[in-house]
């Protein structure tokens, strides 16, 4: 395991904050509860397939968005 | 720490509402569950909620029927939606019908803290201009 400390960082309001922990353990604990994936435990792979291509097509759709408002602002390009 | 909020949680999976109540109540939240959107109807009926995080898929009643009643009970409540079978048509359809957010499962729990602090957030803000307004 890496160089630990008692640190670790939270955001507060939108502000990056430094967290202090009374020791490693809790430091480690808090991680791993972040860290916890919550899924459907009957269907796991399956709404991980879903998120899949949920997520691309987000980017996809954002990507085209980006890519329509470039070339209605340059028509010529 | 986010400020307090009144949270309730409605998903057909009794793991998950564990799961998400337990995290959320370390950050100093109220939270109920309720595994039957019919009894969480009931309750949102009897008592205003500030956030309601809400599964989209569980069986007769669905989770936009959830955000629809909560929502024409106390216009200010922030819905959160999460499920497991997320499309863009579904996305656009909560946040169009008012969802503060829409999350797909599977997702860390890092993920929802962090919506539920901005929802909270948001929460305080609209209070705060409500006293200086008054």
């Amino acid at each position: 395991m890496g160089q630990s400390n008692h640190y670790g960082q939270g955001t507060y309001r939108g502000i990056t904050i430094m967290q202090v922990f009374r020791n490693p353990m809790e430091k480690l604990l808090q991680q791993m509860e972040d860290n916890e994936i919550i899924t459907n435990p009957k269907q796991a792979m399956r709404s991980l397939l879903y998120k899949v291509v949920y997520r691309c097509s987000y980017h996809a759709e954002r990507l085209n968005r980006v890519a329509r408002h470039i070339f209605h602002r340059h028509p010529k390009a | 720490m986010s400020h307090p909020c009144d949270i309730l949680i409605v998903d057909d999976e009794p793991i998950i509402c564990e799961r998400l109540k337990a995290f959320i109540e370390k950050e100093g939240h109220r939270v109920e569950t309720f595994v039957e959107p019919g009894k969480a109807l009931e309750r949102l009926g009897a008592k205003d909620f500030d956030i309601l995080i809400s599964d989209i898929r569980m069986g007769e009643i669905d989770g936009i029927q959830v955000m629809e009643r909560a929502m024409e009970k106390y216009r200010r409540i922030k819905v959160i939606m999460i499920t497991g079978y997320a499309t863009m048509e579904l996305a656009r359809e909560s946040m169009a019908k008012g969802a503060f957010d829409f999350i797909a499962k599977p997702f860390k729990s890092k993920e929802i803290r962090s919506t539920i602090a901005k929802a909270a957030e948001e929460i305080e803000q609209g209070k705060q201009q409500r006293v200086a307004v008054h």
